[in-house]
């Protein structure tokens, strides 16, 4: 049916507007959203790890992390985060919240999130840093004897339900303070257990609800130097603490401390964690030291490292870092570690640009073990080969 | 409880990853841009955008994104001079983003042009 006069006019308009309004839809959506990822797949090679009678002690072979994030920009003062991952626990979902920015110097962030702790925490997607894994301090499960040890000290990311309040001021051009204070579930564990169960605070925890209702709380500030304009350093400390078990009679006491400074195209990072915590051995259980009358225990676990990246080129990454563990305090008498024990690790790393976004990653680790002496006992060798991608 | 010792598979991985990363090397892929590329009035601005972004990130997450329009790209540079430590001051984003527009507008002309479909 051919429409003349009044009609057509009318129905020209319409489809103007209405096609107005969708461009104008499409343009807002692009204003609002921007979606990005990464993927890295690193193949591990122990020569040691054998599967023999003891099981394994590292998860070697092929390991993929994937992660997919959506940034919105709801409004000039509400943003939202949503962030997918997959990886060696299968799908977690490390982001999800809204930043409600008053001003620079205070935002509102709730949901699910990462709680400002430490230097490392902005880095840890795989395509932010040079080397396959963590430090030994964040150490998430690459390390070897990973069993042993439970992990580093805070394994990252620590994705947590709660809120956090924090912002960011400048002091003329030279000088960036941040800081961050936050309460959010806390970590976990079932009662009788000696130390943090870390897959309870993960979405393969299934439960993702509190097991004592009282928050963990925490906070962090940095402070950002600008020396020159090729230079800066950064000074930060952080610190977190809450109970872990269902009758809130055991408590986690984590510190940290960072320096970081880049010069030129070098960067240097030294950061420094300790967690304490409390728990009563079980009853029956033997102890490879006397517990005490009262029943209750504590550990410390320390960790650092020491790294220096170095830009040789738009090609070329190059880093070797420094880093280790020392856990003192008692262990069930089944527990391979002594009650004072170490790890030390000496890595050679590089990465290689072999399109635009898209690098390849080797990296060679000599592992130091030690139990009760402050030498080396034990040495093993290990081997990471990957490629990391972004868009 | 002791453990193997690093041996010969060791020193043949280690070897192996020489050789990968050597032979990789002839590459001539870069993260970022060539400045010899650029013009010359848009150079200092490329290098404090990649100053300034790199510290985070590669170069290469920022110039793969996508991203066209520069309302856009004043967000996105919001969000990262918000970061804790970014190091990128109000100042900053003057200059990133007349760069972020150059690049824009280069690339989305470049991929308008006829033949962008046979490169």
């Amino acid at each position: 049916m051919k429409m003349t006069g009044r009609p057509a006019r009318l129905a020209l308009i319409a489809s103007a507007l209405g096609a107005a309004a969708l461009l104008r839809a499409a343009t807002a959506d692009a204003i609002e959203r921007n979606f990005a990822g990464s993927a890295q797949l690193d193949y591990f090679f122990v020569p040691s790890e054998t599967g023999g009678p003891g099981g394994r002690t590292a998860f070697d072979g092929f390991t993929s992390e994937v992660a997919l994030k959506l940034a919105a920009d709801v409004s000039d003062h509400l943003s939202a985060n949503v962030k997918v991952c997959y990886g060696c626990h299968g799908f977690e979902l490390p982001m999800a919240y809204f930043d409600f920015r008053v001003a620079d110097e205070l935002v509102i962030r709730a949901g699910r999130f990462s709680p400002s702790f430490g230097a490392f925490n902005i880095r840890h997607d795989p395509a932010n840093h040079v080397t396959s894994d963590k430090p030994l301090p964040y150490d998430m499960g690459r390390m070897l004897r990973i069993a042993d040890w439970n992990l580093g000290v805070l394994p990252s990311p620590f994705p947590d339900n709660g809120v956090e309040i924090g912002g960011t001021h400048w002091f003329g051009e030279r000088a960036q303070l941040d800081y961050a204070a936050y309460a959010v579930s806390g970590f976990r564990a079932p009662t009788g257990s000696n130390d943090l169960v870390w897959g309870l605070s993960q979405t393969r925890g299934g439960n993702m609800i509190d097991n004592n209702g009282r928050p963990a709380g925490g906070g962090r500030v940095a402070t950002t130097f600008r020396i020159g304009e090729a230079n800066d350093l950064t000074i930060g400390g952080s610190v977190m603490a809450g109970t872990w078990d269902p009758s809130n009679r055991f408590y986690y006491l984590i510190a940290g401390g960072d320096v970081s400074a880049r010069i030129g195209r070098t960067q240097l990072r030294l950061e420094y964690l300790v967690r304490r915590q409390t728990f009563a051995p079980p009853p029956g259980v033997p102890y490879k030291l006397v517990v005490p009358p009262s029943g209750e225990e504590s550990f410390e676990k320390h960790g650092a490292y020491l790294e220096i990246e170095r830009t040789m080129s738009e090609t070329v990454t190059l880093l070797v870092r420094a880093d280790g563990l020392y856990r003192a305090g008692n262990l069930p008498v089944t527990s391979p570690l002594a009650p004072r024990a170490a790890v030390f690790r000496y890595t050679a790393a590089g990465t290689l640009a072999l399109a635009p976004g898209f690098r390849l990653k080797a990296s060679a680790e000599l592992w130091a073990f030690t139990n009760d002496v402050p030498v080396h006992q034990d040495l093993e060798a290990a081997f990471h080969l990957a490629v990391v991608g972004t868009f | 409880m002791s453990r193997a010792r690093p041996h010969r598979s060791g020193v043949r991985a280690a070897a192996l990853i020489v050789v990968a990363f050597v032979a990789a090397c002839a590459t001539t892929a870069r993260d970022g841009l060539d400045v010899a590329q650029l013009p010359v009035d848009v150079r200092p601005d490329y290098a404090l955008f990649a100053r300034r972004c790199s510290k985070c990130h590669q170069l290469a997450r920022p110039l793969n994104s996508g991203i066209r329009d520069d309302a856009m790209w004043a967000g996105y540079v919001e969000r990262m001079r918000r970061q804790p430590g970014s190091g990128i001051t109000r100042a900053d984003t003057v200059p990133i983003l007349r760069f972020l527009h150059y690049y824009s507008s280069t690339t989305l002309a470049a991929a308008r042009a006829p033949d962008a479909g046979s490169r």
